[in-house]
């Protein structure tokens, strides 16, 4: 078995893996050569475009880039996957046979979306309506279903595990939604939102603006509910309602699926998991809890926040600063405060841009109330996010 | 009298090197040993190098002149080292200043040189303008048209136009317009 040694090895070339590595070269330049990140896949995705990308907003291909361009200068790039972990030993195998050892290991590895804990769902996807923005192959089928619908049932669907971007199922419906009236389809259509949770969003605040859009909008939410199968032959879904445990059958003409989402095997059947599977860390200073050479940020970390790229903004410099402290011997100074936003797209030219805390309380950057939906917010998650995500947070420098 | 040691059995003070500590002491006194002989080395090269600029009076008196004419040319005085030090103090705040300002140029530099981004943007910036742009290539083509008729405007094709649902919106829009207007003023 090949050996090699860093003394700090990033696991992920997601958002967290290279804004830590970015943010840890940026201000210690010394820390250049000695950071490994491991990622197999040659390709980085910014994933809060898909939205757009389903709303026949945006071309797929802006989400894209080669993952050699986006690994920060002064970081070896692994492209090989790590297969387990060995925290008394310091060390981690990977796929190709190689054994890394290391002095600081920080886990980014983000999150595994579970295809098949929806029965039928993998057939399904991608032709007879059945479509899901959460996926890069299958998120311009989103707009070419909801371009083609011709009226009938539509619905979205949120389950009951943890997400990214907890407020991409309703996104896509109201831009739907949208799509639908331009087309002049809506009055000969129903739109239904079948969620696991009990209400439409987690802050109060924000939940009664989109309360409001709902209504508004005339669209069904259906509570409680946990999409369990899909008959692409019948065009029907069958959903358990978690209150009664009764199993109710819905017709479509349209599906959107937010699928089931857990952490990757690799981390859950290791010793940095918890008893959930995510990586256990203290929630303010992201150090696990037993092995305090590692850190973990992102949505691999079992922070009860919600899992988006903008905690993670929030999260990497925490973990860059921390790190280094752990390095020289000293206390960690920086404290993570679970903030986490979610730029919730009401509408073609419509947003709600919700920025909140741990303790579910508003934490807002703009000097104006962003509950309300507003069209410059949409033009921030449309326009300047990206630009600020290629540039700003993957460079380090926010 | 209060010694009630056993005979043979020394007291410690009496014989310090059997003290473990002291013995520890002696050890790392022993291995840092290179290390004292480099320090004094170097305060001894120290003291010969003060003691001989102390000594070396043209050299002092060039440097006081020196010092003289740069306080007479560049007015330093206790105004000056008030700033420094205020200067000085200012510093934590100055460093938050530039590193925001670095990240600001690194970030619009990082930008320049992102075709992608700049694209991206571009193609935005498009779509918010295509109503605009749509309305002028109108305006445009109607012009071109209006230079190419050669056909003269009679009363009778005026009449014929009034039958067109654009200009019946048109003239209720000026008719209803007028009617506010009107209403507006008569309130003033």
């Amino acid at each position: 078995m090949a050996q090699v040694h860093y003394p700090i090895v990033v696991v992920g070339a997601g958002t967290g893996g290279i804004m830590v590595s970015a943010n840890l070269v940026r201000a210690y330049p010394g820390l250049k050569g000695k950071i490994a990140i491991l990622d197999p896949v040659s390709k980085h995705y910014y994933q809060p475009l898909w939205t757009l990308v389903g709303g026949g907003v945006t071309d797929k291909k802006a989400s894209e880039r080669e993952m050699s361009s986006v690994i920060p200068e002064g970081v070896d790039w692994i492209k090989d996957a790590v297969t387990t972990f060995d925290p008394e030993a310091n060390t981690v195998s990977t796929q190709e046979g190689k054994q890394i050892s290391y002095q600081f290991l920080v886990v980014a590895a983000g999150i595994e979306i579970n295809w098949d804990g929806i029965k039928g769902l993998k057939e399904a996807l991608g032709s007879g309506g059945v479509c899901s923005n959460y996926s890069y192959d299958y998120c311009d089928y989103t707009w070419e279903t909801i371009r083609n619908f011709k009226g009938g049932t539509a619905i979205f669907t949120q389950p009951s595990t943890a997400v990214k971007c907890g407020g991409a199922p309703q996104k896509i419906m109201y831009l739907a939604d949208d799509a639908f009236r331009k087309a002049g389809v809506r009055d000969r259509s129903k739109v239904i939102f079948t969620t696991a949770l009990d209400s439409i969003f987690q802050v109060p605040v924000y939940a009664k603006t989109l309360e409001q859009v709902v209504h508004r909008k005339q669209i069904s939410p259906m509570f409680k509910r946990n999409l369990i199968e899909v008959r692409p032959d019948q065009r029907e879904a069958v959903f358990e309602n978690l209150e009664t445990k009764q199993q109710e059958v819905l017709a479509y003409d349209m599906l959107h699926v937010t699928p089931p989402m857990q952490s990757p095997a690799f981390i859950r059947n290791s010793p940095l998991a918890d008893q959930n599977g995510w990586v256990d860390v203290d929630p303010y200073t992201l150090q696990h809890r037993r092995y305090h050479n590692i850190f973990a940020l992102g949505d691999c970390a079992n922070l009860p926040t919600s899992k988006t790229g903008a905690a993670i903004r929030k999260q990497a410099p925490v973990v860059a600063e921390n790190l280094v402290s752990a390095m020289q011997g000293d206390v960690l100074g920086a404290q993570y405060d679970g903030y986490t936003s979610c730029p919730l797209v009401t509408g073609y030219n419509r947003l709600v841009m919700a920025e909140f805390d741990y303790n579910k309380q508003p934490k807002e950057s703009f000097p104006i109330d962003q509950s309300q939906e507003r069209f410059s917010m949409y033009l921030v998650k449309k326009d300047l996010l990206p630009i600020l995500y290629w540039n700003g947070m993957l460079k380090g420098l926010m | 009298m209060g010694n009630n040691k056993a005979v043979g059995e020394q007291p410690l003070w009496q014989d310090p090197l059997a003290d473990p500590e002291v013995q520890e002491s002696l050890t790392v006194l022993i291995q840092k040993l290179p290390q004292i002989k480099e320090m004094v080395l170097s305060a001894e090269k120290a003291a010969v190098l003060v003691s001989s600029i102390a000594q070396d009076q043209t050299s002092l008196k060039q440097l006081g002149e020196k010092w003289d004419r740069l306080t007479q040319t560049h007015q330093i005085n206790e105004e000056t080292w008030q700033a420094l030090i205020t200067l000085l103090d200012k510093l934590p705040t100055l460093l938050t200043m530039i590193e925001t300002l670095e990240k600001v140029q690194l970030f619009v530099q990082s930008l320049m040189q992102d075709k992608s981004s700049i694209e991206y943007l571009g193609e935005s910036v498009k779509s918010y303008l295509a109503p605009v742009t749509e309305k002028l290539d109108l305006v445009k083509e109607a012009q071109e048209r209006a230079k190419q008729d050669q056909t003269k405007v009679s009363l009778f094709t005026i009449l014929r136009w009034m039958k067109e649902p654009a200009v019946q919106d048109s003239l209720k829009f000026i008719h209803a317009l007028l009617q506010v207007w009107t209403e507006n003023c008569n309130r003033k």
